[in-house]
Parts: C-alpha cells; sequence; structure tokens
C-alpha cells in the first residue's frame, strides 16, 4: 500500500503509469469543472465562481508541462541516461492527490465559507463569521497542505528513479525546477486560460 | 546456503582467500589469493547480476520477473557498475 500511495514509480511499467495519470487527468479535470476550482499553478489551487471543462483541462496540461519541462533538464542534469517518459509519467501521477480536492467544495461548501470570510474580512466585522465557515476553511486549508505533502512526496520519488538520484544536489535541483515550473505555469495561466 | 563473507567484520576491510581444498582427496593449498571482483559484491548484486545474464542482458525482462519498474532496475544496475568501478580502482 505504501508503495502505491507513496513509490508507484519503483514498481509499476510506465505503460501502467501513463494510463493511470492521464485517466486522474481527464478524472481531476472534470472534478475540478464540476466542483468550481482551478489548478491555476503548479502548486495553485482555487476555488472560483464559475469554470469551463477546457479551462481546468488546459490548467492541468499547462502544470504537467511545465513540471515536465523543467524536472527534464534537471533530471537529464543528474543523469544522462534519464528516459523523458519517467519524468512524464512522474508529473501525470504526481498531481493525482489534488485532483482530489475538489471533492471537497461539494455544493460549493468551500466558496461559501470562503466569500463570507472574506465579505466581513474587517476587524470590526469578524465576529459576524459564522463557526462553520472558519471550519471549513480550517478543515480545507489543513487538508490541502496534507495533500500537498502527498503530491510533492510522490514527485520527488518519481524524481529519483527517473535520474538515480542520490544526495544534496538533487534535492537543490528539484526544489529550483519546482519554483521555476509554478512560476512559469502561472504566467502562461495567467496569460492564455 | 551458507554465505560467503567478503569483509573482515572486525575491520571492515576485505578478506582475502588463504587456504583451499579438495574435498575429495582432503589436499590442501595455503596462499594468499584476492577475492574476485564479482564475489566482493553483496549476495544482492551477484542474484542480479545473475538475473541479468539469465535474462540475455534485458533490464525489460529482469523488471517483468522482479516486479520493479524499468527505471529501478536501470539504476540497480548503474550502481552495480559503480560499485564494480570503485572495487577496480582499490
Amino acid at each position: 500500500m505504501k508503495t502505491l500511495l507513496f513509490k508507484p514509480f519503483e514498481k509499476y511499467s510506465e505503460k501502467t503509469l501513463l494510463f493511470a495519470g492521464l485517466i486522474f487527468t481527464i478524472i481531476g479535470s472534470y472534478l475540478a469543472y464540476l466542483f468550481k476550482t482551478r489548478f491555476d499553478g503548479v502548486l495553485d489551487i482555487h476555488i472560483v465562481p464559475n469554470t469551463f471543462f477546457y479551462q481546468t483541462l488546459l490548467d492541468n496540461l499547462i502544470n504537467i508541462s511545465c513540471l515536465v519541462l523543467f524536472l527534464s533538464i534537471s533530471t537529464k542534469y543528474i543523469n544522462k541516461k534519464t528516459r523523458l517518459i519517467d519524468v512524464f509519467t512522474t508529473a501525470i501521477v504526481a498531481r493525482t492527490p489534488y485532483y482530489l480536492l475538489p471533492f471537497f467544495n461539494i455544493n460549493g461548501l468551500v466558496g461559501k465559507a470562503s466569500e463570507e470570510i472574506i465579505q466581513y474580512a474587517n476587524p470590526e466585522l469578524i465576529s459576524q463569521i459564522s463557526f462553520s465557515s472558519w471550519l471549513i476553511i480550517i478543515l480545507f486549508s489543513l487538508i490541502s497542505i496534507l495533500f500537498l505533502v502527498w503530491y510533492i512526496s510522490l514527485l520527488f520519488n518519481g524524481f529519483k528513479v527517473a535520474s538515480n538520484a542520490k544526495g544534496k544536489t538533487p534535492i537543490i535541483l528539484f526544489s529550483l525546477s519546482l519554483l521555476l515550473a509554478e512560476i512559469l505555469s502561472k504566467f502562461l495561466i495567467f496569460k492564455f486560460n | 546456503m551458507k554465505k560467503l563473507p567478503v569483509n573482515c567484520p572486525s575491520c571492515e576491510k576485505s578478506l582475502v582467500v588463504s587456504q583451499l581444498s579438495c574435498s575429495n582427496c582432503e589436499t590442501v593449498i595455503s596462499g594468499s589469493y584476492s577475492l574476485p571482483i564479482l564475489l566482493q559484491l553483496s549476495s544482492e548484486d551477484q542474484d542480479f547480476i545473475f538475473e541479468f545474464i539469465l535474462s540475455s542482458g534485458s533490464l525489460k525482462k529482469i523488471a517483468i520477473k522482479l516486479g520493479k519498474s524499468y527505471p529501478t532496475v536501470r539504476n540497480k544496475l548503474d550502481d552495480i557498475i559503480e560499485r564494480i568501478s570503485q572495487l577496480q580502482k582499490s
């Protein structure tokens, strides 16, 4: 179970990972459309008033492309034998935990709670925010952090398997790649989607 | 099957063969012979090399046989190559 959840790249073939990753990406994009969520950056997830399926799908395609671009440069630098398919499967499978997060906005639960908090985000009015809204936002934030950790640990494990990375340099390269992918994806989504 | 010790349990340096004997006529040869590099690898690495040869050098076949992904198996081979290079230098 631990292998399946955190280290699938050590066990499963690239065909299995590719198939699973593509299915998860499509389902994840559809869930984001259903529950009004945007993945507007490699590390971002935001509840929005409305969205279209093509937007959520394009969000994910841009995020995956940015991850593949920077992670493949880093992995090639670490190990010239690294295959592009292993970096690609890492990027598409690692994002799966994020695709589960839109579920928490069922019936616009998180969206309504965050709207209420924004509406009363004033020291004089803050007491008017209901307890349930606080609870929903705090719980959603905690779950999002947990899923972010899961996503990054999957990404790093895939990165290590793809490049046979060892030591401290790969950790720096991985962090840098993630940061650059986040910046580029934010820019591209803002510009084109 | 008994595991062949390759490193000294006291100082961890590589062991050498100091005695060989014939189980048939009980002839004993004494000397100081270095262990071949392949025998200095861990039993896990030796098993991997054995599988590698039996699979005609196909990493894809080994990956299927061991239930591992292709990059995991390739990384294992790369680690063994590095270990052999270190042993050749020492």
